[in-house]
């Protein structure tokens, strides 16, 4: 096409026939015709003509690719005319959306003074107070309402009505309030039927007359005049008796102030009866409704619960020997570094608050003598403290025979039970750790006196303690913990001069009460460490050490009864106490290949005979522990000697049997225990020891480790690979179907979420314009209105002064 | 003629205020007074204490004086009758000098009389060095003076001042001197030991208790702020110092003298020979001209056979191989047979293991000696506690990982039982299982011959069960693959039972402690056996 772009559009115009001559004569009139009967081609003919000449509006994606598929046709857009119809479409939702504004959802608040600005706060609440008061006032029969009947006030106005399901239970007053007629108008009106019943009466007494219309009118309007004047006199004397009674309001209030009580006593005589009624009523309503009991379970029912129930625990108890901690897996050696010993406080996140119903439930103390204190006492212990401190319950306990200390300390325990009050759970919990330190400093401070009788509370205190764990672990786990540093500090500053039965006592009640089998535990292991530390580093150079070591051994043992775990130190002190007491001569023990063991004493030699009771019967004696200055005798030896020789059994057929080091372990000990043999020719002890040692050897597998069998691990390859066959318009070779249609369906998404979040663009756009827009044409109309009012006053003003002008003129002209 | 301390106070203001030659004499009366006091006994001693103190400061004050009016130095007489009267004035200053050490020396007990003598002593070293020099403003320093100070502390003999962990010397005179002048000042360095070891020739060292010697030497030598450390941050106490003090040979040869002399002395308590091997490697070994001297006090100490002693000689020992090439015969022997059962219990563990971590670090050993060394630890962790445990393990990993022929130790393939095998080869293992038994010899002295390497690990599988999670957990490691290129060492060697419980106690009750749920009957007789009540 040559030429401007005007000339172009000429050109087009007139080649369709718009333009240049069109009143050519003679056709005129037909060519006319036709043009009219084609409007619609003619609209479409100036689009394209229009189209052809802004090549703008059309929008043509021109594909590279296919250049040889050009005659399939090619999508063309028209983004001009597309924006029009979304600015269209959004001009309708918006006009939509202003016509239905302010009249379509929305919450009204009607809340008083809540958009009211002048009001403060408190001025609000007050006001809102008195409107509710007033409601509340106006929906409620009032108190002094004079109208209210004197037989409806013998119940008192005082007083609470009592009802049932929101009806009043005084029964005498069961008629309608309506009934008299209290209010105002309704009182006329039944004054008014009580009138029409009299005359309607006296016409009864007549014979029937038919009255003529006129008389009937009359009669009308002679009873609407007599009601008239009923009325008013009523009205009067209401309003005067108001009048009164406001006036005198004041002396009334005064004299009813001073009066209820004496009508209440009043009330009181003649309601005794009703007032039994309603107690038992109340009562009624207070009883619980009855439910079915719960079916008796048979003997075998309650052992099999009691069944489940155990091997749940078990099999808690299990994971925790095995180190699971609920979901979280056990701590890799990966994690192992610097970090790994510091105090890592995040695993085992159980909650630690569990706080339900049972909370509340009382401690399960154990029976046992579960008799009450003889009745003079437990009168004179019915004021019980609950003991914060363990001072306080010595003070508390001191005046009591030992043999009542664990009653009294059971009637602690129930006159504090949570449920009783509030805070007792706290105070509860703080006595569970008095008791221990209690239980602790009772077992240091016993004499030699009436060991059954002292032994029998001890225990019974324990139980006690045991059964307060349940529901007080926590502060009790505390008290623990807080004992272990004190221990700890004791042995660091005093070696073994700071340690004292109480420990022993401690260690054990941890083991009794704790479990200790579990992988790692807040109580136990710290316990554990500590034993460790004593048994290592206690030096055996007494024969109390001796025996305060072989003690712990022996509460070692039992917190591994169920964990079998190898403690080193039992291993140290078995070899270090057993080398200690062989009597034999520093020069006689290295001959027979002990002199790598060193002692910490040469004179701690058991007896050259051991002792034969002791032989039988070696239970150690927690008294013995007790002095400082305590010189064993020959038994008291030959028993400690006995009972660690017994440790050291239990302990190869519990722990060391199952361990692949079992031959490393015993090597010492069958030469300890040879010589021990060799000694004591007629002791069968560590014979017997030798055998058994013998026997798990036989069966004992010992052969070389083979740990780092694991799976071959595959080396990754870094050979590029190459895709066969590929494809450009693939988009994906994924062979996995499943991730391939989740990537698809993400890149859906993705596409999707882009063409909202330009949609909302648009909008919020287009809003803003629109908003402009309104307001701009609000302002026109303002100042357009405002002009007109201009205009039209000073065109009034121009009238009326050419008005005056003219007057003016005219008066002057008269003149 | 005891005085008052009013009239020592009022004679000595008359001293000080006025030239006047007449009151000279009361010099001699006021110096005279410390013959009066009685240095034996504590309790009387204490009533003299104040007088004694006010009589030794105002005597300084007085020669202070006489320092300053140039009366003390006899070469610069100009007339006969001045120089007599000058060298009248220095022989009372030289009895004022014997008293202050005389009370040093012999005074048998702690007192801050001791303290304010060597105060006033060496203040006036100060002075002598200003005043007694050849011409005004010429280096001096005045060496006797201080010889007689040294000999007088090395005299004093306060019973029970030695510490009985260290061996070290309590003394507070001793203290003093090192902390406030030895450790301070470089001149006073220089010429203490120059001094010292003129000392030492004259023999005076036969008269007094060597370990009370020994103890003093210690405290003076066991600090860092030496002559020849270029960190040490020294002054110069006297204005003008000799220019004799800058011979750094000398100084260290006068050093590496003393240090001998010392270490010759017969009788030594192990403390004292403890804290000596202790300081050696870093506070005595780099001052030394030829530190190739010690060496025979170091293989003697190796040697000896305390497990301790060895253990500490062994730093040294390094030190020396390091970096003079000492050559030990059968060294590797030796610290082989330093790995004893009481290792695991004793403090110096953590030192032991680094240094053998090193020692064994070298591709040159052979695998039966690096299996030995394994085998050895691992049989000592089946009694020791945890902290050693913890430091042997990242030890062994170390060690297997550099020396990787030892994985046998961990994993023999001969023993995999295969899950695909016939009956043929699973016979075969088994009777390789039935046959095997264990070659390791834990008495052989030659980590050579030991036949470790044909052993296995079966101390440390066992330590999977420790009671101590942490432990257990660590034990692990050598059932997991060998990913790891090696841990650092210095995370585990410190452990101790208290740093383990501190690690305990710091962690916060987040969940309630499990408790047992079965009944075990009374605590004690049922649920610990054998003990009762």
């Amino acid at each position: 096409m040559a030429g401007s772009q005007l000339k172009n559009l000429k050109n087009a115009l007139k080649e369709q026939g718009f333009t240049g001559q069109t009143n050519v004569k003679g056709s005129k009139k037909v060519k006319r015709k036709a043009k009219e009967y084609d409007r619609d081609e003619r609209t479409k003919a100036i689009a394209r003509i229009r189209e052809q000449f802004n090549p703008f509006d059309v929008k043509m994606n021109r594909d590279k690719r296919n250049a040889e598929a050009k005659k399939a046709v090619q999508p063309v857009g028209k983004p001009g005319i597309s924006k029009q119809i979304g600015e269209e479409q959004r001009k309708q939702v918006y006009e939509a959306k202003r016509k239905s504004k302010n009249r379509l959802g929305g919450l009204l608040d009607r809340r008083f003074g809540e958009n009211f600005k002048g009001l403060t706060e408190e001025e609000k609440m007050l006001e809102r107070f008195t409107r509710e008061k007033q409601s509340q006032a106006s929906s409620r029969r009032s108190l002094f309402n004079l109208d209210d009947d004197e037989d409806a006030g013998d119940d008192d106005v005082y007083g609470e009505k009592l009802t049932h399901y929101g009806k009043s239970l005084s029964f005498q007053d069961d008629f309608q309030e309506d009934d008299l007629g209290l209010d105002e108008e309704t009182g006329n009106k039944g004054s008014s039927k009580r009138i029409e019943r009299q005359l309607d009466g006296e016409d009864d007494e007549l014979p029937a007359r038919k009255k003529t219309k006129a008389e009937v009118m009359k009669e009308v309007i002679a009873k609407s005049k007599f009601y008239k004047q009923e009325r008013q006199k009523a009205q009067e004397k209401l309003e005067d008796e108001i009048q009164d009674v406001d006036d005198e309001f004041e002396d009334i209030m005064a004299e009813l102030n001073q009066l209820p009580k004496t009508k209440k006593n009043d009330l009181d005589k003649s309601k005794e009866l009703d007032k039994e009624y309603d107690t038992k009523v109340r009562e009624l309503g207070l009883d619980r409704r009855a439910a079915p009991a719960e079916r008796t379970k048979t003997e075998e029912e309650i052992e099999k619960e009691n069944e489940e129930k155990r091997q749940k625990l078990e099999q808690a108890r299990l994971d925790r020997m095995r180190g699971m901690f609920g979901e979280e897996e056990d701590q890799g050696v990966e994690d192992l570094g610097e970090d790994f010993w510091a105090g890592d406080d995040s695993e085992n996140e159980e909650d630690l608050n569990d706080t339900d119903g049972s909370e509340l439930e009382d401690v399960v103390l154990p029976d046992g003598d579960d008799d009450k204190p003889n009745g003079g006492k437990s009168k004179a212990v019915s004021v019980i403290p609950c003991p914060q401190t363990e001072d306080e319950l010595k003070e508390f306990l001191q005046s009591y025979e030992l043999k009542e200390h664990p009653n009294l300390v059971k009637e602690i325990i129930r006159t504090f039970q949570p449920r009783l009050a509030m805070g007792n759970k706290e105070k509860l919990g703080v006595f569970t750790g008095v008791l221990l330190r209690h239980i602790l400093a009772l077992s240091v401070s016993y004499g030699h006196s009436d060991l059954d009788l002292f032994s029998s509370v001890q225990n019974s205190l324990i139980a006690i303690l045991r059964s307060m764990a349940q529901k007080y672990n926590e502060p009790l786990s505390e008290a623990c913990r807080e004992i272990i540093s004190e221990i700890q500090e004791r042995f660091k500053s005093e070696r073994s001069h700071g340690l004292s039965v109480a420990d022993l006592v401690f260690f054990t009640l941890v083991g009794y009460i704790f479990s200790t089998s579990d992988h790692y535990h807040l109580v136990v292991t710290p316990c554990n460490v500590l034993i460790g530390e004593l048994l290592e580093q206690t030096k055996l150079n007494s024969f109390q050490n001796i025996f305060f070591c072989a003690v712990l051994a022996r509460i070692s043992l039992s917190y591994q009864q169920m964990g079998k775990r190898l403690v080193p130190e039992l291993v140290y002190f078995f070899e270090k106490s057993l080398v200690t007491l062989l009597p034999l001569t520093s020069n006689e023990k290295s001959s027979s290949g002990l002199a790598y063991i060193i002692e910490d004493s040469e004179d701690l030699n058991a007896p050259q005979k051991l002792d034969h009771t002791a032989i039988t019967s070696h239970n150690l004696n927690l008294r013995q522990a007790m002095s400082q200055d305590y010189v064993p005798n020959d038994q008291e030896k030959s028993a400690l000697l006995c009972n660690i020789l017994d440790s050291l059994e239990e302990t190869i057929s519990l722990v060391w049997k199952e361990l692949s080091s079992f031959q490393e372990l015993t090597l010492s000990f069958k030469r300890i225990l040879a010589a021990f043999s060799q000694v004591y020719q007629d002791f069968e002890k560590p014979k017997m020891i030798l055998e058994k040692i013998q026997k798990f050897e036989r069966f004992h597998e010992h052969f070389p480790l083979s740990l780092q069998n694991h799976r071959p691990m595959s080396i990754p390859s870094h050979v590029p690979k190459y895709e066969e066959n590929f494809n450009p318009d693939k988009k994906s070779y994924d062979p996995d179907r499943t991730r391939n249609e989740v990537n698809k369906m993400k890149a859906q998404l993705k596409k999707e979420r882009k063409f909202t979040m330009k949609e909302i663009r648009k909008d919020t756009r287009f809003e803003a314009r629109q908003q402009i827009e309104t307001k701009k044409k609000d302002y026109a109309d303002y100042h357009s209105k405002m002009a007109r009012i201009f205009n039209q006053i000073s065109t009034e003003e121009g009238m009326e002064k050419g008005k005056y002008e003219r007057e003016k003129k005219l008066r002057n002209s008269k003149k | 003629m005891k005085t008052s301390v009013d009239d020592i106070k009022a004679t000595a203001k008359l001293l000080i205020s006025s030239n006047d030659r007449k009151n000279y004499n009361s010099i001699v009366k006021l110096v005279g007074q410390y013959s009066h006091l009685q240095l034996a006994e504590e309790e009387q001693f204490a009533e003299q204490e104040p007088t004694a103190r006010c009589l030794t400061v105002s005597l300084y004050q007085v020669f202070r004086k006489l320092f300053f009016r140039g009366q003390l130095n006899p070469s610069k007489a100009t007339t006969d009758k001045e120089r007599l009267f000058f060298q009248w004035c220095r022989k009372a200053y030289g009895s004022f000098k014997s008293k202050l050490l005389h009370c040093i020396s012999s005074l048998p007990f702690e007192s801050s009389l001791a303290l304010d003598c060597l105060d006033v002593y060496m203040k006036l070293i100060e002075q002598e060095a200003i005043f007694f020099a050849s011409q005004d403003g010429a280096p001096f320093f005045p060496n006797k003076t201080l010889k007689a100070l040294i000999r007088a502390l090395l005299e004093s003999n306060i019973p029970s001042s030695i510490d009985a962990t260290d061996g070290q010397s309590k003394s507070s005179v001793v203290q003093d001197f090192s902390e406030r002048y030895y450790q301070k000042f470089v001149d006073i360095q220089y010429y203490f030991q120059a001094e010292l070891v003129q000392l030492a020739a004259d023999g005076d060292f036969d008269h007094w208790d060597n370990t009370q010697l020994m103890a003093k030497w210690l405290c003076i030598m066991n600090h860092d702020e030496h002559y020849c450390n270029e960190n040490a941050d020294l002054e110069v106490y006297v204005s003008q110092p000799p220019q004799a003090i800058e011979n750094e040979g000398q100084y260290k040869s006068n050093l590496e003298k003393n240090w001998l002399q010392f270490l010759n002395l017969r009788g030594l308590p192990g403390t004292q020979y403890k804290t000596t091997l202790l300081i050696l490697h870093k506070r005595v070994i780099p001052y030394f001209q030829t530190p190739t001297k010690l060496m025979d006090f170091l293989t003697d100490s190796y040697d000896l056979g305390d497990d301790v002693l060895s253990l500490l000689a062994l730093n040294g020992l390094f030190e020396l191989m390091r970096k003079f090439n000492l050559e030990y015969p059968n060294f590797y022997e030796k610290l082989y047979q330093l790995i004893t059962p009481s290792l695991m219990h004793v403090r110096h563990r953590s030192r032991f293991l680094r240094l053998t971590d090193l020692f064994l670090s070298s591709t040159h050993i052979s695998v039966n000696l690096v299996a030995s060394f394994i085998k050895r630890l691992a049989r000592l962790t089946l009694d020791s506690p945890p902290a050693a445990i913890v430091s042997v393990i990242p030890f062994v990993y170390n060690l297997i990982k550099k020396h990787p022929t030892c994985m046998i130790m961990l994993h023999d393939p001969d023993f995999v039982a295969n899950p695909f095998a016939d009956a043929n080869e699973l016979a075969q293992l088994k009777s390789r299982k039935a046959q095997y038994a264990d070659p390791f010899d834990m008495s052989e002295s030659n980590p050579e011959n030991t036949h470790a390497i044909d052993s296995s690990l079966w101390e440390l599988e066992s330590l999977t069960s420790h009671y101590h999670p942490n432990v257990a957990t660590l034990a692990k490691i050598f059932s997991q693959p060998f990913n790891k290129h090696s841990y650092n060492m210095e995370d585990f060697l410190d452990w101790s039972y208290d740093s383990l419980l501190q690690a305990e106690m710091s962690r916060k009750l987040k969940v309630l402690p499990a408790l047992e749920f079965e009944e075990r009957g009374a605590p004690f007789g049922d649920y610990v056996k054998l003990v009762e009540w």
